[in-house]
């Protein structure tokens, strides 16, 4: 059981560490998602704003650690949910009011844009074959599950409480069995079309758009083992959540987020590789990714009704941000928020 | 088989030309330098829109402009392409005005920003002189 607790801290601390050091997974000449002097960093008052900065995230991250040890104590499942949404949540008030201070360093805005006149590849990155494999696995899992529908049981369990005793059970019907299948393969379609939507509707380096386009992939892959796993697993009785190896997961996920953070702090840095350029928008002034800081609320939300992009690099952190003024960003929720509803409704079928 | 274009252009969102202009500017600048060649593919509407930020609409109206001019080929799948244009033998008699006009705008607010008139001088006779004679 300890195991299984200390299993369970190991990502909240991973996350903290995570948001102590996301001011410098930003562009040198964005701080906080303000334009500012490449050299800014060094000076006493970007020092003053990132300590500031730290000390909130790390006061965050204690109360996190009392509500995980309570959620311990206790045995009480919601405390572990508001250990782990704590800490992000503070970290975003943090940056609001870390970027509200960072505008008083701005430099004058610059209206010009730069783009190359090369065209990006249209398909999808990563092969079509490998983008298959996921739907590979499901599919086989599928077809095992059919193979032996007879040795499932009328009624099995699907979830296990705190005690290790089995509080939710599921009853041998297509839609009981095949759920779990259905809501990942879901998910890997979803994960496949932002993959294709980044490649064909954002705004930022090549690098980082190759880097989220691994970044899915891998974990489209381990997804789909797991729910493959646990489909099979589960009503045919070869095992139980107590039993699946937690640490495997963990230490799966922290290979893989380490390594977006390790490659995306590079991508940030030098994100065009053997070009000399800081990009292929080679910046003349301004921040280089031809977006305004008036329009980043907060320095984290991206809201500009003129720009065509659906997504546009992050100015904070690793990854792509959406452009909530484009109304594409707001179908795009929609089917984001639609699956997980989705997946409750039919697991109460 | 056309070959990858290597060229970038810009443009000032706070300038008071249009957006489309620039972009049909800077694009034409490229043809008439000979960057550009017949048979090369332009990046599609949806690509050079979100690159620079500025909406499908503007860069739809700069390759329509171009194409009008006979520097470009707008096809629905494959995007713009340029063809060969041969400059007109004779120019419009309004095209020398419309040209002396633009110019002298152009010299009096670089003037008007401080170059020396030798360096203006100099710089429109090193262009005229780089430009190919077709």
């Amino acid at each position: 059981m300890l195991v299984m607790w200390i299993v369970t801290a190991l990502p909240l601390a991973f996350l903290c560490v995570l948001l102590f050091i996301l001011p410098g997974l930003s562009r040198r000449s964005q701080f906080f998602a303000v334009t500012v002097p490449p050299d800014f960093r060094e000076t006493a008052e970007a020092l003053r704003v990132i300590r500031k900065y730290r000390i909130q995230v790390a006061a965050h991250s204690a109360l996190a650690t009392a509500g995980f040890l309570l959620a311990v104590a206790w045995r009480a499942p919601a405390w572990l949910v508001l250990a782990f949404l704590w800490p992000p949540a503070g970290a975003l008030l943090a940056v609001v009011l870390a970027h509200r201070q960072a505008l008083r360093y701005a430099v004058p805005a610059s209206g010009v844009h730069e783009a190359s006149l090369q065209r990006r590849p249209a398909s999808v990155p990563g092969s079509p074959y490998l983008w298959a494999g996921p739907f590979g696995i499901l599919g086989v899992a599928g077809a095992w599950i059919g193979a032996h529908w007879n040795e499932i049981p009328a009624r099995f369990p699907t979830h296990w409480g705190f005690d290790n005793h089995p509080n939710g059970w599921a009853t041998r019907s297509v839609a009981g069995v095949y759920t779990p299948l259905a809501i990942e393969a879901a998910v890997c379609l979803m994960m496949l079309f932002l993959n294709w939507q980044i490649a064909r509707n954002s705004r930022g380096s090549t690098a980082m758009r190759k880097l989220m386009g691994r970044a899915l992939l891998v974990l489209a892959y381990l997804m789909a083992a797991l729910f493959a796993w646990l489909s099979v697993a589960l009503p045919l009785g070869h095992g139980a959540p107590g039993r699946i190896n937690a640490g495997i997961i963990v230490a799966a996920l922290a290979i893989i987020i380490g390594a977006v953070v390790v490659y995306g702090f590079r991508a940030k840095v030098d994100p065009e590789p053997g070009t000399g350029q800081a990009s292929a928008l080679q910046p003349v002034l301004g921040g280089g990714d031809n977006t305004a800081d008036r329009n980043w609320i907060g320095g984290l939300f991206y809201f500009n009704p003129d720009d065509s992009a659906l997504f546009v690099e992050k100015r904070i952190g690793i990854g792509f941000e959406l452009n909530f003024g484009n109304p594409g960003a707001w179908v795009f929720l929609g089917f984001l928020v639609l699956i997980p509803v989705a997946a409750v409704v039919l697991t109460k079928l | 088989m056309a070959q990858p274009v290597q060229a970038v252009i810009r443009i000032d969102t706070d300038s008071v030309t249009p957006a489309y202009r620039q972009i049909a500017d800077s694009i034409r600048t490229l043809l008439v330098n000979g960057v550009l060649h017949p048979g090369d593919l332009l990046p599609p509407v949806r690509q050079l829109a979100i690159d620079l930020a500025v909406h499908f609409n503007t860069v739809a109206e700069a390759y329509r402009r171009l194409a009008e001019e006979g520097w470009l080929d707008l096809k629905r799948r494959r995007g713009a392409q340029v063809i060969a244009r041969a400059t007109p033998l004779t120019a419009p008699p309004e095209s020398e005005l419309k040209f002396l006009q633009r110019l002298r705008e152009l010299v009096a607010a670089t003037r008007a920003e401080g170059l020396p008139l030798e360096t203006i001088a100099s710089s429109l006779h090193s262009i005229a002189e780089g430009l190919p004679c077709s």
